[in-house]
């Protein structure tokens, strides 16, 4: 049984030659210039600085994609030539949320891998018909679908693949993609801080690790390729959740029961939790 | 001039009097944030029982099995209300009902997916909404419905709850069921130093105030019955007061 492909999100040209000599198969970036969805990361300069990134992958026989998901009416004409520029320049796909950008795309005839974004919220086989029809190539399944809901879209007739998240490590509480709440800064996000009602405490609930691990399983078992990275805001969290995922992406790859993986997957993660709370003190 | 609709989950069917329904037009009923608050048959009977005339289903967005499912109850609810408007939170949801009604069933985009579209280019969304037979776009930020340029595109706008985030990991489940917990309550709840502020949770959904009355202009307004009643008076006369002042 094979394990999954990683995708991991990058902001220098230093990043990508680490990811690179790390073992991963994709890579995705931004531009400062275009609206894309991460908290604090760290983005590229300038559409030449990413086509380089991009033919540096390329030598490497691994693929870089662009993300510009977010939506932001006045920067349209210029997010739709920039992704011209780009594809043109060989980048291997984009990575979109805005259904206003993608139908201008079209209208270009900017041919490339177009993956949907998380934040687009393809949760059912009827979404994912409507926007196969604007090319969609991959979809990233929303953080909050459970594989057994994904199970008929992903066995669609449009061969649209997906890929998923190394939840236990990057996701978001609440709808991230439809969220206003106030989440800036750096390591602690809103939704995990204390609150109060009344007298008594409340958080906002997660779910643990061992039930993410087990839709991570099962996501792969249902012919989910690729897991993804995000773009932290502190690089060296994000090179921590990469070798995480790499690990539990080859244990997947041994063909465990359920059980056993979880299990092995949980202490894996357990020696992890120690690093990043060592890299928490330090930084 | 500017319908007015009140809003509903099938929880507070009960606080729907025909008193309170005298001062609506519309009558807006199930969730648009959770899968759990959606209307059964029998629900959507006992508002026709209490003599509305005018419906509109709220959903939310919908796994695959829940999205057949309500396609079937939906039906059925034509049946109830032939006029019956969909107010949509799943672009899915919309792909399946304008095929299977061929665009005969009036569409809204519901919040909080219309959030991305009132950003959106304008003149896409204005053929986006011809095209899909969408003819209001739903939302709480009145802000963005006076930056709107375009044409083509109506608005409703509802009040007094803000729409701020939701989650399916409800704080009123207990074991991952659903037993309609939430009915009744909402909860209040406090940042902790150093953040100072407040906000609320009603079913999945966290929201703060609209304060002010809705904007000018918009097609339809929508009143959360949860907010009280007597809640959209007193923002009126608040804002009478206001403008008096002013």
């Amino acid at each position: 049984m094979r394990g999954m492909k990683l995708q991991v999100g990058i902001g220098s040209l230093e990043e990508l030659d680490y990811y690179l000599g790390e073992g991963a198969d994709e890579l995705y970036c931004g531009l400062y210039s275009i609206p894309n969805h991460v908290e604090g990361a760290r983005n590229f300069s300038a559409p030449a600085e990413v086509i380089a990134a991009g033919e540096r992958a390329r030598r490497a026989g691994r693929k870089l994609f662009f993300a510009a998901n977010e939506v932001h009416k006045e920067l349209l004409g210029r997010t739709a030539e920039t992704i011209k520029e780009l594809v043109e320049g060989g980048i291997d796909g984009v990575i979109i949320k805005d259904l206003a950008l993608l139908d201008a795309l079209r209208e270009k005839k900017v041919r490339t891998h177009y993956i949907l974004s998380t934040l687009s919220y393809c949760m059912n086989a009827e979404t994912l018909a409507f926007y196969s029809g604007y090319g969609i190539k991959r979809v990233a399944l929303p953080e909050q679908l459970a594989p057994a809901e994904a199970r008929e879209l992903l066995r669609n007739p449009y061969g649209v693949q997906a890929e998923v998240f190394l939840k236990h490590r990057e996701c978001c509480i609440n709808y991230n993609g439809l969220c206003f709440l106030d989440c800036h800064g750096g390591l602690t996000t809103f939704c995990k801080r204390p609150f109060r009602t009344g007298k008594d405490e409340y958080r906002m609930a997660g779910p643990g690790a061992a039930e993410r691990l087990a839709e991570l399983y099962d996501y792969h078992r249902l012919g989910v390729e690729v897991l993804k990275v995000g773009r932290s805001p502190v690089k060296e969290a994000s090179r921590l959740i990469f070798r995480e995922a790499r690990q539990i992406a080859a244990l997947l790859g041994l063909g465990l029961p359920k059980e056993r993986f979880v299990a092995r997957a949980l202490r894996i993660k357990a020696g992890f939790d120690a690093l990043y709370r060592y890299l928490g003190k330090t930084i | 001039m500017t319908e007015r609709a009140v809003s509903i989950t099938p929880l507070e069917l009960g606080a729907l009097t025909r008193k309170v329904l005298q001062g609506y037009e519309r009558v807006y009923l199930g969730s648009e944030f959770c899968q759990h608050l959606l209307p059964s048959l029998d629900e959507v009977r006992e508002l026709k029982d209490k003599g509305v005339k005018e419906l509109t289903v709220l959903t939310p967005l919908l796994p695959t099995a829940q999205l057949r499912s309500f396609l079937k109850l939906f039906d059925r609810i034509l049946g109830l209300f032939p006029g019956a408007e969909l107010s949509l939170g799943d672009l899915g949801l919309m792909r399946a009902v304008n095929r299977a009604y061929g665009g005969s069933v009036p569409l809204l985009l519901a919040r909080p997916v219309s959030a991305d579209f009132i950003r959106m280019d304008e003149r896409f969304l204005a053929r986006f909404f011809s095209e899909n037979n969408l003819r209001l776009l739903e939302t709480d930020e009145p802000d963005r419905i006076a930056a709107f340029r375009g044409r083509g595109v109506k608005f409703s706008f509802h009040y007094p709850f803000k729409y701020l985030s939701m989650t399916r990991l409800c704080p009123f489940m207990k074991g991952g069921v659903c037993s309609r917990a939430c009915a009744g309550r909402t909860l209040k709840i406090q940042q902790t130093a150093p953040y100072r502020g407040s906000f609320f949770l009603k079913n999945n959904f966290y929201f703060a105030e609209n304060r002010g009355l809705p904007p000018e202009g918009v097609a339809r307004t929508v009143f959360t019955l949860a907010a009280g009643p007597r809640r959209e008076k007193l923002l009126s006369l608040n804002a009478a007061a206001r403008k008096k002042k002013a």
